[in-house]
Parts: C-alpha cells; sequence; structure tokens
C-alpha cells in the first residue's frame, strides 16, 4: 500500500522541460480600403513541453487593445463576443523535436487546433525557434479568414474590415 | 495475494492517469481563468435616448456629440412638421478616470450651459462572485445665459441642478434595463406656485434587434409637481433606435422633451405626447483618443 502513495508522488519528481510565456506581444491588422485597425495584446500564456513537443497557448479576448475604445468594445461585443468565447487558444504538437540545450536557430511547423470565436479550425503555422542558453524566444506570422470562425462582418462597415486578418505573435518562454 | 494484485492495479492505474494528464491537460499549468468578469457594454451610448446611461468612457477617450431636436411633429406642413426649427446641443465627454467621465455643453434652448460629472460606484459582474446591478452617480449643473432682455433673473438665479443615481442591468445580452431615481433643483422659479425642488423617477431600456441596432425607451414620471408645474409641464417620454456603425452611434428617436440638459427635460417640458406635441431628434457622437 506504501508504494501506492509513493506512485502518487511520482508526477513531482518527474524530469519535465515545460516551458512558460513569459513576455508576449499578439497583434492583428486589418487593411481595407476605408480604414486600417489593428490591436495588440501582452497577455498570451502558454506552456511548451519540448520533451513531447505539446503546446498549448492561451489569448484572452478582452486583453486586446485598440486604437479606439469604441472598435475595442465593437470587437468584443459584436465579432468576437467575448462574454461567451473569453478566449481564443491554440493547441498541438511541433512538427519535429527540439532539444533546448542546444543553441540554434529553427523553422518549424506548430501542428494543431486553433480556437477563434468558439471554432476550432486545423492550422499549421510557421514559427521562428531561436534558442540560445537555454532561453527561448519565439515568432510567427500568419492569416485568420474571418470566415473560417464565422465571425459576420455587416454590411454597413465591409468597407471598413478586411475578410483576412494578419496576425503577428513573439514573445520569450522561460522555465518556472 | 488478492491485496497485492489490488495494489498493483491500483499503481498502474495512477501512472496512466498522470501520463493522461501530463500530454493532455498542459492547459492545467496555466493559472486558471478569472471567475468573475465584469458586465460590459450595457448600453451602446452614453444616453439612452435623453437622459445618461451607465456607460463611461475609458480614460483619454474624448467624445463630441452633437445633438439636434426639432420642432414640433403636430406643426404642419408649413413648418415641415418642425424640420424648420431645432435646437441643438453640443458638447464634448471625456474619460478622467477608468471609472469617471466629464462632460461639458452648450444647447441653443435658452443658451444653456451645462456640465456634468459620472462617476461608477458598482460595476454588474456575472460568475462566481455575482452582483446584478451597475450603480452609477450623476450630477449635472446647468446655467441659461440668455441676456437681459429676456430673463432679468441675477446670475444664481439661472443655475439648476440635477442629481441622479442611475441603476442598471444587462439582464441578458438584448436586454438591459435602467432605473433613475433623479432630484432636480431650480434656484429661482418663475411663479411662487412652483417648487423649486422635483423628484423624479425614471425608468428606461434598450432592447437589441440585430447587434448593430436597438431600441430604447424611457419615461419620467414626477413624483411632486406643483399644481402649476403639472398643468403646464409633462412627463418626459421617449423612444427610438440606436444605430451603429463603424465609428459612430446615430440615436434617432421621437421625444416631447425640447431642452437636451438634464433639468430642463425632466420638469421643463412643455409638450405631450397626448396631443401629438412630438418632435423628432436625433445624437450623433464622434469619439477621438487623444
Amino acid at each position: 500500500m506504501r508504494l501506492v502513495f509513493l506512485t502518487l508522488l511520482i508526477p513531482f519528481f518527474c524530469f519535465s522541460q515545460k516551458m512558460f510565456v513569459e513576455e508576449s506581444k499578439v497583434s492583428f491588422f486589418s487593411w481595407a480600403p476605408l480604414e486600417d485597425i489593428s490591436a495588440v495584446s501582452n497577455k498570451l500564456e502558454g506552456v511548451v513541453d519540448f520533451e513531447t513537443g505539446d503546446f498549448f497557448f492561451r489569448a484572452p479576448i478582452t486583453t486586446f487593445v485598440f486604437p479606439s475604445s469604441l472598435m475595442q468594445k465593437h470587437f468584443n461585443e459584436k465579432y468576437m463576443e467575448s462574454d461567451i468565447y473569453p478566449t481564443s487558444y491554440f493547441k498541438g504538437k511541433f512538427s519535429k523535436n527540439i532539444s533546448i540545450l542546444e543553441n540554434q536557430s529553427t523553422i518549424i511547423y506548430a501542428k494543431g487546433v486553433l480556437n477563434i470565436h468558439g471554432i476550432d479550425q486545423d492550422v499549421s503555422i510557421q514559427t521562428v525557434l531561436n534558442i540560445e542558453n537555454k532561453k527561448v524566444t519565439f515568432f510567427s506570422e500568419f492569416d485568420v479568414f474571418l470566415k473560417d470562425y464565422k465571425i459576420k462582418i455587416p454590411k454597413i462597415v465591409r468597407m471598413n474590415i478586411a475578410d483576412t486578418i494578419a496576425v503577428k505573435v513573439s514573445g520569450n518562454l522561460i522555465t518556472q | 495475494m488478492m491485496k497485492k494484485a489490488v495494489n498493483i492495479i491500483l499503481i498502474i492505474l495512477i501512472i496512466c492517469i498522470n501520463n493522461l494528464f501530463a500530454q493532455d491537460n498542459l492547459e492545467s499549468f496555466l493559472n486558471p481563468l478569472p471567475k468573475t468578469v465584469l458586465v460590459q457594454n450595457t448600453f451602446k451610448s452614453t444616453r439612452v435616448i435623453n437622459n445618461h446611461s451607465v456607460e463611461i468612457f475609458e480614460p483619454q477617450q474624448l467624445d463630441l456629440r452633437i445633438a439636434h431636436r426639432f420642432g414640433l411633429l403636430n406643426s404642419g406642413l408649413y413648418e415641415m412638421y418642425g424640420l424648420d426649427q431645432a435646437k441643438i446641443r453640443i458638447g464634448l465627454e471625456y474619460g478622467l478616470m477608468h471609472n469617471m467621465m466629464i462632460g461639458f455643453g452648450r444647447s441653443t434652448f435658452q443658451k444653456t450651459l451645462d456640465g456634468y460629472l459620472k462617476y461608477l460606484l458598482i460595476n454588474q459582474k456575472k460568475g462566481a462572485n455575482n452582483i446584478p446591478l451597475t450603480i452609477v452617480a450623476f450630477s449635472n449643473i446647468a446655467i441659461n445665459s440668455l441676456n437681459k432682455n429676456y430673463t432679468d433673473y441675477p446670475l444664481l438665479g439661472r443655475v439648476s441642478f440635477c442629481h441622479q443615481l442611475l441603476i442598471a442591468s444587462k439582464i441578458n445580452r438584448q436586454l438591459s434595463v435602467q432605473f433613475m431615481p433623479s432630484w432636480v433643483h431650480w434656484n429661482m422659479v418663475e411663479f411662487a406656485s412652483q417648487k423649486n425642488q422635483t423628484f423624479v423617477l425614471g425608468g428606461g431600456f434598450r432592447y437589441l434587434i440585430t447587434k448593430s441596432v436597438s431600441i430604447n425607451s424611457e419615461y419620467f414620471f414626477r413624483v411632486n409637481p406643483s399644481s402649476f408645474d403639472k398643468e403646464n409641464y409633462h412627463d418626459s417620454f421617449s423612444i427610438g433606435v440606436d444605430i451603429e456603425t463603424g465609428g459612430h452611434v446615430f440615436q434617432l428617436h421621437v421625444t416631447n422633451s425640447m431642452p437636451m440638459h438634464e433639468s430642463g427635460f425632466l420638469t421643463r417640458t412643455t409638450s405631450s405626447w397626448s396631443d401629438g406635441g412630438m418632435h423628432f431628434g436625433f445624437n450623433i457622437s464622434r469619439e477621438f483618443n487623444l
């Protein structure tokens, strides 16, 4: 029976290479005929297990800051419906195993499920990883098609909001 | 023997569960999401129609607000059903802190200057710490600047005040209601039979029809009007729509009140719905971020 209790402690002793997002910047841009819109959040949360290559990233929707607070209000209320879908998340696996003991700069693909506005889509996002003295920084750029995530743009603002939103994500990871 | 087997099965089970957690639940390593969230966007604009709503601007947000009230709808074709006359209020509003905003305006109705302060006391919250109401304190001071040919009141006699508690609840995504107990004070009134102080109870709501369009309405009941006030002035009632586009909110409405400052429309509404004395009006606001 003592052995049973000991096994309960296994996860505490397990060596794991989990790293967490420390500083981050998520921004997106919409280029439309009448108006260019951009917003930034530096509240990305995330954890990467370099042993298995699994990752989970999460961005609270209400933390995106717009140049105009009316835009921010519309973004939350009308388009993202952040009262029902408070976060967007991306979970999956890296295309290849990376050792954080090795200094390197490499391009990998993060494959997984991107959830925006409550809709899951399978995506593969190209990411630049920089590892130097066990410090990891990452950067990626990708496009989001609003149609894929059932974000409807009313006709009246068709000229103000693009169908495709360009997203940039960057940040660094630390062990805790 | 039996006990040993049970132990081994338990150990295997626990290791399996540990592995499962390690692989599938990376999210559990992150801080849990907040259980209580602020309820926002109770109304589309800082006004229900004439009266203020509980909405408060973000700090450093400046808003230019232009309000129009046309003449009486029952004034006939010669006056183009009121379109020939209009009163206008041009105002600036500014968010000072995340829970306080101020505003200033001048309207052509009796050349009134008015300023106000709005302070958020309690914000509605949803989740573990449920708070069902948003409560905002509101104070407005107005002074008419008509010249001596029109009125011989001393400076202080031209001043009127309105203090309100705005109590609102966003019941669901479509429906928000607001209750507005108000106290209006006029420093000087025209006749001895009028009262300086009037208590007013107001109620209003907004109902979203689509994501960009809502129906709004508000009604104000004067609790203690003097017999003179009862005869000559009426309770304010308004109904309208809010239409939201990219950077603007347009508010179109029909109201029986011509004044656009609080003490004016709460206690100096001269026309009545019952005899067709309505005004068409609209508010437009354009925001700037400083």
